[in-house]
């Protein structure tokens, strides 16, 4: 067998403009193997979490159970109340010591976040400035005393403990050291002063209806919770400062709320005892909606608005159990309307999620009309999008509470969420039509009402199902969430997030991951420097990019599936989430996570050139031909020459007689005999083989191109490329990112096609958060700018309330004083 | 409510300082879990068009706040309330050059998808290094809002960043 390497000779037929590119800093040049393993980056598994990212054989996690009694003294505004949490220790640790989350002291004056608060500066970024709503949350906090007030840390017998208030966690000591397997009854009663949320900027409180003097209080973080105890790092008790969440123990809450008799509570968990708190009607139109698909009023907006007239002096106890758990909370006023509807969904056998889930939403009149048209609604939609991701909807109840203006909080079975419609002020009403509605709103705060539902309800999948650590790696429920939210949100209405493609996430999340000193995704969350694009955002444009572009949806979406499946009612971490969707679908994904997770790199790949060339046969008689054609459409005659012809000048060989010899009339195309004995001699030189491949190529004809692509941003990425061909023919592929698996920095990829190329464009789909358009086309494109763009366009209106303008005198004329239809004559004839 | 001249001058060489002890905000932070309580700015500096072109990105959900604070709550940007976004922007931002402001042309603001969008444009045939900012945008609203501001010339990018009182920088050559 011959040892001579076949090479194909390949004539150049055209060389396009080669762009002139400097060079690109990358920032993590030294990740030198871009596509090497992941290993001393990650957690060692073990018999805990094994190498798979599943739970290893000694998986194991604590147990908290809870039974509260509280009581809402409206007139205080004042939480008084007693538990008794039955700790479990499954861990393989003897504990001398528990701790104890007590959020509420945040608020307290002499609390780690107060001292830490800095001054402001003024606008001229000179003078100091105070501004009217630090001085309202300074007031609030002279005027009431906040944080928890114990009133009894003791053991089951009711014998005193000693403990220790370390800002917002309590050591409790314990008398003997808690062994595995082994219980610890704690049993504390507590009072706090209910802060008013929006002066003190909390996730709970009360919020203050000053025209009717009514309440709507939300209670979150409101009871000592156990903080939790972990394989990876022990207690989970770094202090609160308001922005890291926190993970928790799952356990069973029995919880008793008494509040005012007229009150409506919507809380963590199931009624038990409707027939002591619901009055008859409200029972009846209970059962309706445990038939019903769409949403029923419990309480309609009539009865709400005759509760705030109305105020009850007596008082109820609402008894909720919520099984299984991680948290509780709840919200109570006189002020909601209720409305219900069930969810029916597929649970395999086995599984112990409900078949059916009690879908409900409470909100005051101030968030109609929006909230009883699409609250339940986006609850059940969630809930569909989310369990084919993951699993069943874990529990019997879903709820969406409106305790604000905009926002979200998560909780089990129950969320917070914001966005109201704007009230139409009467001195705007002139002009409207007569029954035009009391608000309107514009399609922004629907889509964000949607969106933050979407957004709650998601979270009682991740994190208070699949119990991600929030304090350690915000990113693994926010990031997961979000990704799933714009799932769900495109499942609820194309364009959900406005009509221009620009506006998609992976759009939106170049300008963050371009920009200098970033952390990676994988930082503890107090080290993370922009929470928002750096916890929710990257990731989720991450997950589109794996999922779409990376994976492809199957194999993503079975991988991503398992990791809920594995870590259900379990406390994931990040290797576990990474180490499962290799595992499920058999993807080498090192490189994935190194790039998005592990570095600051961004998507930024430059098509920079393009080189054609066709299968030179060799034969002098056919390519001189050949070589003459594309000659002339390189170069060009010099002008010079041309404008003497032009001129009428003729050269002096055409008017001397006697200068023209053979090279007048023969040029460097014409085929010598010299020429056509070296082909032969070419010819006799080939191996068989060799032969045929020539004589095939050359009768096939095929286009050779050797397309060269830069890494600008450093992050390697698949090439989603869009062929356009001369016969107006058009073809797209995929070239996976392995194909940067030698050279991260520069790759030139080989297309042969039976068809010559016009275009070539690289991610055409926007598919891989490529942050710079400019360099992605060849032959290139200008690209508009955002505020280019702008200038063209009109700015969004208000649809609703200019449809509800009243109709101009005119046109009412018009109405009045019937004729047949003009339209203008377009014949041209008068 | 503070008023101050649209022309905010920058904080510089000969800079009068203004003392105001309070300053008004209507609107008081509400607590969410999802405000992001950032804002990014890019600076683009076009070399075709001699144009240092500013979009300030704020997500709807930080922009509502400031939206209410500007008496727009219900987020209809009229003319009236694009100018009142942009005398807000000419308040909390500015660029300047060796101490002396780079005045910036307000063209206009939208709201799209779901993020606010403010843009400014100044000519600028030549690309000025080492550029201030001074940036406390959304800082009124929030304690701990935070500030992104890149500027961008081609595929090279520098980033400032403001918030916890730090509201001053100058751009790294480029």
């Amino acid at each position: 067998m011959s040892k001579t390497p076949c090479t194909l000779i390949v004539a150049m037929v055209g060389l396009l403009t080669l762009v002139n590119v400097h060079a690109a800093p990358k920032r993590d040049a030294h990740l030198a193997d871009k596509f090497a393993q992941l290993g001393t980056e990650l957690r060692d598994p073990s018999d805990v979490r094994n190498a798979a990212g599943a739970p290893g054989r000694n998986y194991w996690q604590q147990r908290a159970d809870y039974v509260i009694k509280a009581r809402l003294d409206e007139k205080a505004r004042r939480v008084t109340a007693s538990e008794q949490i039955t700790y479990t220790n499954a861990s393989p640790d003897t504990l001398t010591f528990l701790w104890v989350q007590l959020d509420q002291n945040r608020f307290r004056k002499d609390s780690l976040e107060q001292r830490s608060l800095t001054g402001e500066k003024a606008d001229d970024g000179v003078g100091d400035r105070l501004s009217f709503s630090r001085m309202r949350r300074h007031q609030s906090m002279q005027d009431t005393s906040y944080g928890f007030e114990l009133h009894k840390v003791a053991d089951g017998q009711g014998r005193a403990l000693d403990y220790t208030v370390v800002d917002t966690m309590m050591r409790v000591d314990l008398p003997r050291p808690l062994k595995p397997d082994a219980k610890q009854v704690l049993s504390i009663d507590w009072s706090f002063n209910i802060v008013e949320e929006q002066a003190m900027g909390a996730r709970g409180g009360y919020e203050h209806f000053e025209e009717t003097d009514n309440y709507l209080y939300f209670l979150a973080q409101w009871f000592p919770r156990m903080a939790a105890y972990t394989d990876y790092t022990s207690w989970q008790h770094k202090a609160f400062l308001g922005r890291g969440e926190f993970t928790l123990e799952f356990g069973d809450y029995d919880v008793e709320l008494t509040v005012p008799a007229d009150h409506v509570v919507s809380a963590t968990g199931v009624l038990t005892n409707e027939k002591q708190v619901l009055n008859a009607t409200q029972r009846k139109r209970m059962e309706q909606a445990r038939n019903s698909a769409k949403p029923v009023y419990i309480v309609t907006p009539q009865e709400a608005a005759q509760a705030r007239q109305e105020k009850s002096e007596g008082e109820k106890t609402g008894r909720f159990s919520a099984h299984n758990v991680r948290d509780f909370a709840w919200a109570s006023s006189r002020m909601f309307i209720w409305d219900a509807a069930i969810h029916k969904q597929q649970v395999p056998a086995g599984d112990p999620a409900p078949s059916e889930v009690l879908s409900m939403s409470f909100y005051p009149s101030e968030a109609q009309p929006i909230w009883s048209q699409y609250s339940t609604e986006a609850v059940i939609h969630t809930m569909q999008v989310y369990s084919r991701f993951s699993f069943p909807y874990p529990y019997p109840t879903a709820q969406s509470v409106n305790t604000w203006e905009r926002g979200g909080m998560e909780y089990p079975m129950i969320t917070f969420n914001g966005y109201r419609p704007q009230p139409v002020k009467e001195s705007d009403r002139q002009g409207l039509v007569d029954d035009a509605p009391s608000a309107t709103y514009k399609r922004g705060i629907k889509q964000s009402l949607i969106g933050v539902i979407i957004h709650e309800i998601g979270h009682i999948y991740f994190p208070m199902t699949v119990n991600s650590d929030e304090r350690q790696w915000t990113w693994m429920d926010e990031g997961i969430n979000s990704f799933l939210q714009h799932v769900a949100e495109l499942e609820w209405e194309e364009d959900f997030h406005g009509s221009y493609d620009r506006l998609s996430i992976l759009e939106r999340i170049g300008s963050y991951m371009v920009s200098e000193r970033q952390v990676p995704i994988m930082s503890q969350s107090d080290s993370i420097l922009q929470f928002g694009p750096n916890a929710y955002t990257k990731p989720a444009a991450a997950l589109v990019v794996l999922r779409e572009t990376v994976m492809g949806r199957e194999l993503f979406d079975f991988a991503f599936r398992e990791y809920s499946h594995r870590w259900r009612f379990k406390r994931p971490t990040p290797e576990d989430l990474f180490r499962t969707m290799e595992d499920a679908s058999g993807v080498d994904l090192d490189w994935f996570w190194r790039g998005w997770f592990y570095s600051t790199d961004h998507v930024d790949i430059d098509l920079r050139s393009i080189r054609e060339y066709r299968v030179s046969s060799k034969d002098p008689d056919v390519e001189a031909a050949e070589r003459r054609r594309l000659d002339e459409l390189k170069y060009r005659e010099p002008i010079e020459q041309v404008r003497n012809r032009e001129s009428g000048l003729v050269p002096r060989v055409e008017r001397v007689e006697g200068l023209r010899d053979f090279y007048n009339e023969n040029d460097r195309y014409t085929v010598s005999n010299k020429q056509r004995n070296d082909y032969r001699g070419y010819l006799d030189k080939l191996e068989p083989w060799q032969k045929r491949v020539l004589e095939r190529a050359v009768a096939d004809g095929e286009y050779v191109y050797f397309i060269d692509f830069a890494n600008r941003g450093g992050l390697v990425s698949p090439l989603p490329l869009h062929l356009t061909y001369a016969d107006g023919s058009e073809e797209s592929l995929m070239v996976p990112a392995e194909v940067w698996r030698r050279n991260s920095e520069q790759v030139t990829k080989l297309l042969i096609r039976p068809k010559q190329l016009t275009a070539v464009e690289l991610d055409p789909m926007h598919q891989t958060a490529d942050v710079s358009r400019e360099n992605n086309h060849y032959p290139r494109k200008i690209m508009p700018s955002r505020l280019e763009l702008f200038k063209y366009e009109s700015t969004q209106r208000d649809l609703m309330r200019e449809m509800l303008v009243e109709l101009k005198g005119e046109d009412k004329a018009a109405e009045d004083n019937e004729s047949l239809p003009l339209k203008p004559d377009e014949s041209g004839q008068p | 409510m503070k008023v101050a001249s649209l022309n905010q001058r920058w904080r510089g060489v000969g800079c009068p300082i203004a003392l105001l002890p309070l300053v008004v905000a209507l609107f008081s932070a509400s607590a969410s879990a999802h405000q992001l309580k950032f804002t990014e700015t890019e600076l683009r500096w076009r070399p075709n068009q001699q144009r240092l072109e500013v979009t300030h990105t704020v997500h709807l959900d930080d922009a509502m706040a400031l939206l209410a604070q500007i008496g727009e709550p219900a987020g209809d940007l009229d003319i009236a309330a694009e100018a009142r976004l942009l005398h807000y922007v000419g308040q909390h931002f500015a660029v300047g050059h060796h101490g002396e402001p780079v005045e910036l042309t307000a063209v206009g603001a939208q709201i799209e998808g779901d993020y606010l969008w403010i843009y400014q444009e100044r000519a600028m045939p030549v690309l000025l290094q080492g550029l201030e900012v001074r940036c406390d945008l959304l800082w009124d609203l929030f304690a701990d809002a935070q500030n992104q501001v890149n500027f961008r010339v081609g595929d090279e990018v520098r980033t400032l960043r403001f918030g916890a009182g730090q509201d001053m920088g100058r751009f790294d050559p480029l």
